[in-house]
């Protein structure tokens, strides 16, 4: 009895001495800014302290004169190469922002793929050793947001933003904006060539049987069905099929377009008659769809095994000549179609936009194209850094191009280099037409380098190098989605705020009734379930999530 | 008297001091951690200054929907992966045991480790192909046999076995290491005893080695009750689909998609406590009750 | 030891090496694959077309990550590591696995212990304030950040304390009457009788270290400082395709994950394949327990 005491005793008093030192060095982590020396915040301290720093008042451009360090964070993907003895903190754009701004960025951690880059950034964040300036992305801003962990931006942002940036980014302040206050710059990702589908029909087997190229949903489903029953392959096996799909069904490849075909947004927010916003995935356009796909299922035209398969898998269909239509962004041709093109010169595939299954004309959609904001921590010294970068970059991407330093040059690609960056949604599909208009005309004197490169492609395709192939396929896709985007085809997702309280306790839940829901339909369940789903969709979050996207709604239209 | 025995075992508590050392600030220090489960953890305030919540981050956690479920898919899981994962070494570690031809001993002692080094990501891939209902060998290893083909990796009723089996298949290399260790110091003498005394070979496994090996199988037993919530995160993430959610999702895999949309520590911390409560309650009875009932020590 | 060869014996063993050797098979098969993806080309990995020989044969995954100088780097970094921590906790196991695995009549305050370092497998703080502690004492981004915060590995330590248990009680007696002490009894009689077992536990905690990335990846900050792990890690190109860049794009296109994942999974085995014939001569041979006569 005495010795159990004793143990207790021993417990109790280790677990009260073990709470004490992580007290100390709790603390010690807290005190961010004003902790002593050997840690990051120091130097910034120091800068801090040094408010001799002049600089012109608002400039955008405004150098720091004495020069200061801004700490960060950085991904640099593994295929990022450097000019020898360079690296991401010593290179031709750090030194530019040196000259011109007199910023001296430093990275206190680099990793290699953006999942590290994410894990390594939770732990900073929840430890709260933050640097300056890093980028983050929905999810993080968000729990920036609530710990009150990043600078208010909204006065620097005003006071020195460049009127180029301005116009670039204030249709996309919203989404980085929480009770009014600006928290993030984001930066704009060239969505529409990169998320937006358009089908992809493999020609070589369309040729085979005899069939036209398709103008409707009608002629894709007849197209899908000849591709599983008629052997468009030619190998006298039963062994082809119609469509492409993946277990999560919107990944890669995606049937989002599918969907489009029938007027149904899954996973978007559409605009009612009555001008509020609506969840598109719970929509009757859904279930109209849902039909025809359980349809295609029964048939065998969709992969009776695609509820196991994920996109590595499907994939494989693709490159042994099993599939004929792949629905997914104007890239599909780098990935996975170039490598069946390797292997089977004689497959040729074309890009349709989305096809209608009646006579109103079929919308692609487009979510929300901003994935990641750039932050700067509290407390920091100069918060307009990251406004000022952003200008830079800008000017020096748009305005005053400066290709020799910035183009592509002796194998390396600077232009990944800057931490701070931003396009616009078209910006891929802008060079695209571009290079369409010079192929036309034989001229490739107007395009910049960035044209260029995909023009110098393509003409190595069209002189029979098929390793070049994907970029004229590419081109095609990107110039047919200018073509929707341009005659108003395109449905962009109407929500462009931050995740709202519900959203993010409960997204989890229903994405996985979605999943549930929609995959049990199409492998052959009762048609009345989508009915049942939508009412429990609504009843476990979805009801009280749509008011909090229309209440953002009605703020953001004032 | 008393004296000279403290003195005798002065060595002894010096050579426990340097471990001792080092999991105390590297594995007690961060466990005041644990205090987060119970608060609104704030980065910026702290583990010190963070609102205290009680129980609400479990409360969140047990009150979700479908919740129960997972709670049952990852126990029904895990426990039978205990059990196939303690038999299928043990057997055939016996087996191998058995052989004489050393080379080949050694050959199959290698070969058997070697599943724990591929990942789940390429397993997962090889999987779907060798269960594939059109053409999975072993679908077509069952229509030779005249059975109807099963779709292993899209119905509820098998998903849970095929999980086990294959975790089986990957770590039971791992085991058969251990087991055949503790086989090689069962005295020899006692075999040869045997054998005079007229035993076959059969008998001699039962009087003699397993009996030899009892306390590492009871010892593994005990401590892989400590993984009765772990039904293997990493095998289910990269096996589990929208088809079997019911009966695949398991603890783990549900705490992640929680988490990717609403990145909370607070939360995550709670579970992990509440997994730690229950693998303490279990090895601590086992424990206790091997203590009690058989006057022996499990560790 | 006499074996006799009835019939039974015979069918027996026959039908014991043809079922090992299938389950053998069985257990390479998919390795073989492995291999010989990891040494295909792109599109024939994508196609499925690989069995067990290489299609198109490439060393391109291979090239892929040998040519950064990252690789050779992050092997010494993880050498270092696994040649350290496998010293370190060795040590300490037999340290601590020694007295525990006395009686409490020999040794009081040995189940208090046992339950001190049980304690730390069953319960921990979580993922920061593990980070914040190594961070406070200042190891991040050195050697030893990957060697001590788990240099005891409580698992090989309750092994091996079962293994002393099993050892005969004459031996301590033996040992006290030559006037060995607890450090002359631990050294000279335990470890020598040890070996299988210990030779178990390095293999264990060798595949360990070697693998072990995730602390690379959290208390490293340059990735010049990664263990190989860590680095192949960082080859494989984040799953979730629904948002990638242009970047990510032309790194997928570049290379399939098939066939680097593939290169990284043999090289996580190798040296498993390497260590493994140096520390069977300790597997098979038996003890000799003739050191102590009845």
């Amino acid at each position: 009895m005495k010795k159990k005491k004793r143990s207790t005793f021993l417990m109790i008093s280790l677990l009260i001495i073990a709470s004490t030192l992580a007290a100390c060095s709790n603390t010690g982590g807290n005190q961010g800014t004003a902790s002593p020396s050997g840690s990051p915040a120091a130097t910034e301290g120091a800068a801090g302290e040094d408010t001799g720093s002049s600089e012109s008042a608002n400039d955008p451009l405004g150098k720091y004169d004495p020069p200061i360090t801004i700490t960060s964070v950085r991904d640099v993907g593994a295929s990022v190469k450097f000019m020898a003895g360079e690296s991401i903190d010593n290179n031709d754009w750090t030194r530019e922002i040196e000259e011109v701004l007199g910023v001296t960025l430093k990275n206190e951690w680099s990793t290699t793929s953006m999942d590290q880059y994410n894990q390594k950034l939770n732990v900073t964040i929840a430890s709260n050793m933050l640097p300056d300036l890093f980028m983050v992305n929905a999810t993080q801003l968000k729990m920036l947001a609530d710990g009150d962990q990043v600078e208010d931006l909204t006065e620097v942002y005003k006071a020195y933003a460049s009127p180029e940036v301005r116009e670039l980014l204030d249709p996309y302040l919203q989404s980085a904006t929480f009770d009014g206050k600006l928290l993030a710059l984001p930066n704009v990702s060239s969505a529409l060539a990169g998320t937006s589908n358009v089908i992809w029909v493999r020609t070589d087997w369309l040729n085979n049987l005899g069939l036209p190229e398709p103008k409707t949903m009608n002629d894709l489903l007849n197209i899908s069905q000849a591709f599983t029953t008629q052997d468009p392959d030619q190998n006298n096996q039963d062994d082809t099929f119609g469509i492409a799909a993946e277990k999560g069904l919107f990944g890669y490849p995606s049937l989002a377009g599918f969907f489009n075909g029938f007027h149904a947004y899954p996973n978007s927010w559409i605009k009612n008659e009555a001008g509020e916003l609506e969840f598109g995935g719970i929509q009757p356009e859904v279930k109209e769809a849902l039909a025809v796909l359980q349809e295609l299922y029964k048939t065998g035209q969709i992969d009776r095994e695609f509820g196991v398969k994920d996109t590595t898998k499907v994939n494989e269909s693709v490159t042994s000549n099993k599939v004929g239509i792949w629905i997914g962004p104007t890239w599909a041709p780098f990935f996975p179609l170039q490598d069946l093109k390797n292997n089977s010169p004689e497959s040729e595939w074309k890009a349709f936009p989305i096809l209608s299954v009646d006579d109103q004309p079929a919308k692609a959609q487009m979510p929300n194209p901003i994935n990641n904001f750039y932050t700067m921590k509290k407390g920091t010294a100069h918060p307009e850094v990251v406004v000022k970068l952003m200008n830079l970059y800008v000017d020096r991407s748009f305005i005053n191009t400066d290709f020799s330093r910035f183009g592509a040059h002796d194998g390396v690609e600077p232009w990944h280099y800057p931490l701070v960056q931003t396009l616009n949604p078209d910006t891929d599909i802008v060079y695209a037409v571009n290079v369409e208009k010079a192929l036309a005309n034989n001229n490739p004197e107007s395009l910049v380098p960035t044209e260029k490169e995909i023009f110098n492609k393509i003409v190595a395709y069209q002189e029979g190098d098929n390793a070049f192939w994907a970029d004229k396929k590419v081109n095609d896709a990107r110039v047919i989605i200018n073509e929707q985007w341009v005659n108003g085809l395109i449905e962009m997702d109407q929500f462009a705020g931050a995740p709202t309280e519900t959203m993010g306790a409960k997204t989890a839940a229903l994405d996985k009734l979605i999943s549930e829901a929609y995959t049990s339909i199409i492998m052959g369940g009762n048609l009345n379930e989508f009915d049942a789903f939508v009412t429990n969709w609504n009843n476990l979050g979805g009801r009280d999530i749509t008011a909090e996207v229309n209440e953002w709604y009605k703020n953001s239209q004032k | 008297m008393q004296l000279r025995k403290y003195i005798s075992e002065i060595p002894l508590h010096l050579m426990i001091l340097p471990g001792l050392i080092i999991i105390f600030i590297f594995q007690y220090v961060p466990m005041a951690g644990l205090v987060i489960a119970f608060q609104k953890f704030h980065p910026v305030k702290g583990m010190f200054k963070s609102d205290w919540i009680g129980f609400e981050n479990f409360k969140y956690v047990f009150l979700m929907p479908d919740f129960n479920q997972v709670l049952w898919n990852t126990v029904f899981i895990a426990v039978m992966k205990i059990i196939a994962g303690l038999i299928a070494p043990i057997v055939v570690a016996l087996l191998l045991n058995e052989v004489r031809i050393s080379a080949f001993k050694r050959g199959v002692q290698t070969l058997i480790y070697l599943p724990h080094f591929l990942s789940w990501v390429i397993l997962g891939g090889v999987l779907i192909d060798i269960l594939s209902p059109s053409e999975g060998i072993v679908n077509r290893f069952l229509s030779v046999l005249g059975l109807e083909s099963v779709f292993f990796l899209g119905d509820n009723r098998v998903f849970p076995f095929v999980l086990v089996l294959s975790d089986v298949w990957k770590e039971f290399g791992f085991g058969t290491i251990l087991y055949l260790a503790a086989l090689t110091s069962v005295n020899p003498a006692l075999y040869e005893a045997a054998v005079i005394d007229g035993a076959n070979r059969w008998k001699q496994t039962l009087y003699i080695t397993i009996p030899g090996i009892f306390p590492i199988i009871i010892l593994l037993s005990t401590l892989s009750l400590g993984n009765v919530l772990n039904a293997g995160f990493d095998q289910v993430f990269n096996l589990y689909n929208p088809s079997v959610y019911k009966s695949g999702d398991i603890l783990d895999t549900f705490i992640y998609r929680l988490l990717l949309d609403n990145a909370q520590f607070s939360v995550a911390t709670a579970v992990g406590l509440f997994k730690s409560i229950v693998s303490f309650a279990l090895i601590g009875t086992s424990y206790f009750m091997a203590y009690r009932f058989a006057n022996y020590r499990i560790f | 030891m006499i074996s006799r060869n009835s019939m039974s014996r015979i069918l027996f063993q026959v039908f014991n090496y043809g079922f090992l050797m299938i389950m053998a098979i069985l257990c390479i098969l998919p390795l073989i694959n492995v291999l010989a993806t990891s040494l295909s080309s792109s599109s024939a990995a994508t196609a499925g077309q690989v069995t067990f020989w290489p299609v198109d044969f490439t060393l391109k995954s291979y090239e892929f990550m040998f040519n950064k100088p990252e690789f050779m780097q992050s092997v010494w970094i993880t050498v270092q590591r696994v040649v350290l921590g496998t010293a370190i906790s060795m040590g300490l196991t037999l340290l601590i696995a020694y007295p525990l695995s006395k009686n409490s009549s020999k040794f009081r305050l040995r189940t208090l212990y046992v339950w001190l370092f049980v304690f730390t497998i069953l319960f921990n703080g979580g993922l920061v304030p593990w980070y914040l502690t190594i961070r406070n004492v200042g190891l991040l981004d050195s050697i030893w950040a990957l060697v001590l915060p788990g240099a005891v590995p409580v698992f090989n330590v309750i092994l091996l304390i079962n293994f002393f248990r099993g050892l005969p009680k004459e031996l301590d007696e033996a040992a006290l009457i030559d006037g060995a002490g607890h450090w002359g009894t631990l050294w000279r009689i335990y470890v020598p009788l040890s070996l299988p077992a210990m030779a178990t536990l390095v293999l264990l905690t060798v595949v360990g270290h070697w693998n072990s990335w995730f602390d690379g990846l959290i208390l490293m900050n340059s990735p010049a400082n990664y263990p190989l792990s860590t680095y192949l890690q960082t080859v494989i190109v984040s799953q979730n395709l629904t948002s990638l860049t242009a970047d990510q794009m032309k790194e997928l296109a570049e290379l399939s994950n098939r066939t680097v994942k593939s290169a990284q999974i043999f090289l996580a085995a190798l040296p498993i394949l390497l260590l493994y014939p140096f520390l069977q001569k300790y597997f098979v041979k038996g003890m000799t327990l003739g050191a102590v006569k009845e």
